[in-house]
């Protein structure tokens, strides 16, 4: 009907449509403005707060804009080993979000993969992959990573690797579903008839036209893992001391509230609530974006 | 000399987008008498749809009609309220879409919207509104009608499902139908017999129908009179013979010698070249001149309607008659 | 040389709805039949002459695209065998089997589903004759433009989205695509039928010249008896998954024997005739679950006689090449070309 319709790459389209919207602009930015400062801690930080020789005990529990003895200010205060609490929250949101984004992108590959063979084989594939994938959603989240971290125990490894096992079924449902229609569609035919292989039109082909609901669902899957980690390791059972993550910082915080020093607690927790309602606000528009009804 | 029951004059109806202005319909003009059929041919974005929904008050935003009247009987459908147009809709104007299944209710039976159609725009007894719906369904030679009453939807043949909707149509003797490609979707043989009946039942009540199609050779057999729309505009009209044989329009000409059947057997085919351009990206003028063999300098200012002969019309500056 | 590029013997094809397997223990656990299969291709034996188009015609349910699919070796036939140059599909190693496969390629009714919408042309042509090793990588830029020219467009669109494209030019890409990986036999499912009219003619006149190439043989399968007339040689109706008339276009579309093609002929509407009453055949298309017994266009048919009900009629002979299925051929053939064209 028309000659040349002058509309570029698809994504490009849905970047223009998601920058209609103030508020998740704002979220955006305050996305990439946490992801900075997790990224540049070391840099950012006034003081490295797992080096003992820096920290000085008799700081403790100052509160917020107190000075130090070396000269930089305690901004947010100090915790009760005496450590710069701007300083830990930089260190402990790194460590929340690599925990967050690296399990969630192992469970995408490893949901990806599992949801589009189910769809392309079909059959008794389909039917064994998709009664784990509902054996697995079957129980709550909490529940399978405490379990599992009481048998294996503490540590980074072993959170990530929790956070991995309580999340691949997501992604393995949304890809399924999107990947069966789009299996329907002629040009996969007309691929299998080029001669392509399966492996070929299945993650060459088909896969890319999945993508979408997989980047929704990836946003909000990171800030779940993000307050998934932060629930364990406040209860204990996450990461270990020596690397405190933004979850054990309020938990170490939390006998101090009564006795009114709110900040060791309050900051921490200000930050992870930040981090997990801009993201999900991202994810929400993605979700609106990407929506293929909408877009064309 | 028969009276007008519909006078499109020079309706505009526009659409305006982020990628611009689009003119669905520009300034078009068109009259259907009673008791005649009317082709209105044209391609994928000719507006010949667009037609259908002005006059049944359907346009919606974005679009709006923004200039010219369209006079039901010396009334203007435009100046309307919506209550009055409600009133007309259905009951003396009446539509039939592609896919029946925009006619029709997939949740309740036949006979519920026969009835339905009828109690709404008369004050009528439930036992005659059955019996009427019976009646229009051996009309239209739907075979066990009292059974298909009973059924849903969904348990009828996609040619079946037309014939009811053509039925509740028909069901108020409108005074003018329109059909927006009712038998586009059909099989060869459904198509012959809906337009077989279709023929009949107008033929008896004397009704007018606009019948919008892409497909010359469907119109042709049911027409009385031609109208070929391009870009928004009607390019040609007049009767459907004349059109046919004797062709003014290059548009016209051009679609007519690129059907298989008026080409040699195994020649390649005459062809237009290029392709119809986006509403919103118009040439100036002619919105045929960058495809038109014929094209001169003059065809980069705006195209008047020409009258060419008794109620013939074609908007060209350079028609010529070619003999097909 | 085997006259026969491709050949179809008894191909049959039946569909039975999907089961899972909590469906199939339920349903032994209640003791209840098999679910019903449609047939959707019953004994249809076909042959493609090198270089020759053949037309399939047929209306919703007559199982022309499932028959498409069997002869691009899309979807496995129930039954029946395929044969390309002589050599039967089935008697070949894998390895063979997928090199011939790729010498029979499909262009598709919908050009807008047939390209992948995250696909630039480059990519959308040129991958599998790389893949293949047709071609080098390095050469696939100036293969794929001209591959474009070859189907009349600017090669300046490799790296285009097909969202970019009108509908004949994504029609257009989609046979520059088939033709990337030198077929010999091209199966064009309804390949114009989502197109307007004016384009129309110029997808076909891109057909027409393929066809005059040389290198090329056509299925071409449309509900369009037009366009059949025009472009094809030889023309195969089908009626509910049987073929009922096979033969030369020119006399079929001169002079048909059965019934059913008479009147599909005779109800297309023509321009030129004028305003005119049909005179339509009766009923509707049978479901492919119930076919009607024996000949199963007996219930529409208005010649039929009472073993039309209960015998399925042949192919008969009535010419060189000309084969109709109807029992009413059988005996004088004179007298019948009376009664029938009535």
């Amino acid at each position: 009907m028309t000659d040349w319709i002058n509309y570029d790459h698809p994504w490009r389209l849905a970047w223009r449509r998601y920058r209609q919207s103030p508020f998740a602009w704002i979220a955006l930015i305050v996305c990439s403005i946490i992801i900075f400062a997790a990224l540049f801690a070391p840099w950012l930080a006034p003081q490295n707060p797992y080096d003992l020789n820096v920290i000085d005990f008799f700081d403790a529990k100052l509160p917020p804009g107190s000075p130090s003895q070396s000269g930089f200010v305690y901004w947010l205060g100090t915790d009760g080993q005496g450590r710069d609490m701007l300083s830990a929250m930089l260190y402990g949101l790194r460590i929340s979000l690599f925990v967050g984004v690296l399990s969630g992108l192992v469970a995408i590959l490893i949901g990806m993969t599992l949801g589009m063979i189910a769809a392309y084989f079909g059959g008794w594939i389909d039917a064994l992959i998709m009664r784990i994938v509902d054996f697995m959603l079957g129980f709550p989240t909490i529940l399978v990573a405490l379990m599992l971290l009481a048998i294996l125990g503490q540590g980074v490894d072993k959170v990530i690797f929790a956070l991995i096992l309580v999340q691949w079924a997501y992604f393995a449902r949304a890809v399924r579903s999107t990947a069966l229609v789009e299996r329907e569609k002629e040009y996969v035919e007309a691929a299998q008839s080029l001669g392509l292989s399966p492996q070929r039109i299945m993650f060459i082909h088909i896969m890319p036209n999945c993508l979408a609901p997989v980047i929704v669902l990836g946003t909000m899957q990171v800030a779940s893992a993000i307050s998934t980690e932060a629930t364990l390791s406040f209860l204990g059972l996450g990461l270990p001391i020596t690397e405190p993550s933004l979850g054990l910082l309020i938990s170490n915080g939390y006998s101090n509230m009564l006795s009114g020093r709110y900040w060791i607690s309050l900051y921490p927790g200000l930050l992870l609530l930040l981090t997990v309602f801009s993201i999900n606000v991202v994810g929400d528009r993605l979700r609106d974006v990407l929506n293929p009804r909408l877009s064309r | 000399m028969n009276k007008p029951v519909l006078e499109i004059q020079n309706l505009t109806t526009r659409f305006e987008s982020e990628q611009g202005i689009a003119n669905a319909m520009d300034g078009v003009s068109l009259q259907i008498d009673e008791g005649e059929v009317v082709g209105l041919v044209g391609e994928s974005g000719s507006g010949k749809s667009m037609t259908g929904y002005s006059i049944m008050g359907l346009v919606e935003h974005p679009g709006s009609i923004v200039n010219g009247s369209i006079l039901y009987r010396g009334r203007n459908l435009c100046s309307l309220s919506p209550e009055e147009l409600r009133k007309l809709r259905g009951d003396r104007i009446a539509m039939i879409f592609q896919d029946p299944m925009m006619s029709l209710n997939p949740v309740l039976r036949i006979d519920t919207q026969l009835s339905e159609t009828l109690k709404a725009h008369r004050s009528i007894q439930k036992y005659d509104a059955n019996r009427r719906a019976l009646e229009i369904l051996h009309a239209m030679g739907i075979p066990s009608p009292e059974i298909r009453l009973r059924q849903y939807p969904h348990e009828l043949s996609g040619g079946m499902r037309q014939r009811i909707a053509i039925a509740i149509a028909l069901l108020l003797e409108p005074d003018l139908i329109i059909a927006d490609e009712p038998t586009t979707a059909l099989d060869v043989t459904i198509q012959a017999q809906i337009i077989h009946e279709f023929q009949t039942l107008i033929e008896v009540r004397g009704t007018s129908v606009l019948w919008i199609t892409h497909d010359l050779a469907v119109a042709s057999t049911l027409a009385d009179r031609l109208a070929i729309m391009y870009s928004g505009q009607i390019m040609e009209q007049g009767p459907a013979v004349e059109i046919l044989s004797k062709p003014a329009h290059p548009y016209t000409q051009g679609l007519l010698r690129s059907i298989p059947s008026h080409n040699e057997r195994g020649k390649p085919l005459a062809q237009i070249r290029g392709s119809a351009p986006a509403l919103t990206q118009l040439p100036p003028g002619c919105p045929f001149s960058p495809r038109c063999e014929q094209a001169k300098s003059l065809c980069s200012s705006p195209v008047p309607t020409n009258q060419i002969g008794i109620s013939r019309s074609t908007r060209c500056h350079y028609p010529t008659v070619q003999t097909l | 040389m085997n006259r026969f590029i491709l050949e179809a013997h008894k191909i049959s094809r039946s569909f039975s709805p999907h089961e899972d397997l909590l469906g199939k223990v339920v349903r032994s656990i209640l003791i209840q039949p098999n679910p019903p299969s449609v047939k959707a291709l019953t004994d249809v034996t076909i042959t493609l002459k090198t270089g020759e188009v053949l037309g399939v015609v047929g209306e919703s349910g007559c199982g022309k695209s499932t028959l498409g699919r069997i002869l691009a070796g899309i979807l496995e036939p129930s039954g029946g065998q395929l044969m390309f140059r002589g050599k039967n599909l089935s008697d070949m190693d894998p390895h063979a089997r997928a090199e011939t496969l790729l010498k029979i390629q499909m262009i598709f009714q919908d050009p807008l589903s047939s390209l992948n919408p995250r696909k630039r042309v480059l990519d959308l042509i040129g991958e599998a004759p790389v893949v293949h090793g047709l071609i080098k990588a390095h050469e696939r830029d100036s293969f794929v433009s001209e591959a474009l020219t070859r189907v009349g467009l600017d090669k300046d669109v490799k790296s285009r989205f097909p969202h970019q494209f009108s509908g004949g030019q994504r029609q257009r890409i989609n046979i520059a695509r088939a033709l990337a990986v030198n077929p010999e036999i091209l199966i064009c499912d309804e390949s114009v039928a989502a197109l307007d009219v004016s384009i129309q003619a110029q997808i076909l006149n891109v057909f027409m010249k393929l066809k005059a190439e040389g290198s090329l043989s056509f299925i071409f399968i449309s509900h369009d008896l037009g366009v059949i007339e025009h472009l094809c040689d030889r023309v195969a109706i089908l009626y509910l998954g049987r073929i009922v008339e096979i033969g030369p276009v020119d006399q079929i579309f001169r002079d048909a024997k059965h019934p059913y093609t008479q009147a599909l002929l005779q109800e297309i509407p023509r321009i030129g005739v004028g305003k005119r009453r049909f005179n339509p055949i009766r009923g509707e298309i049978p479901s492919p679950l119930s076919p009607p017994s024996g000949c199963q266009f007996h219930p529409r048919c208005p010649h039929a006689k009472i073993e039309c009900s209960s015998r399925m009629p042949g192919l008969q002979q009535v010419s060189h090449e000309h084969h109709a299925a109807c029992h009413l051929l059988y005996g004088n053939s004179t007298h019948l070309t009376t009664e029938l064209s009535k």
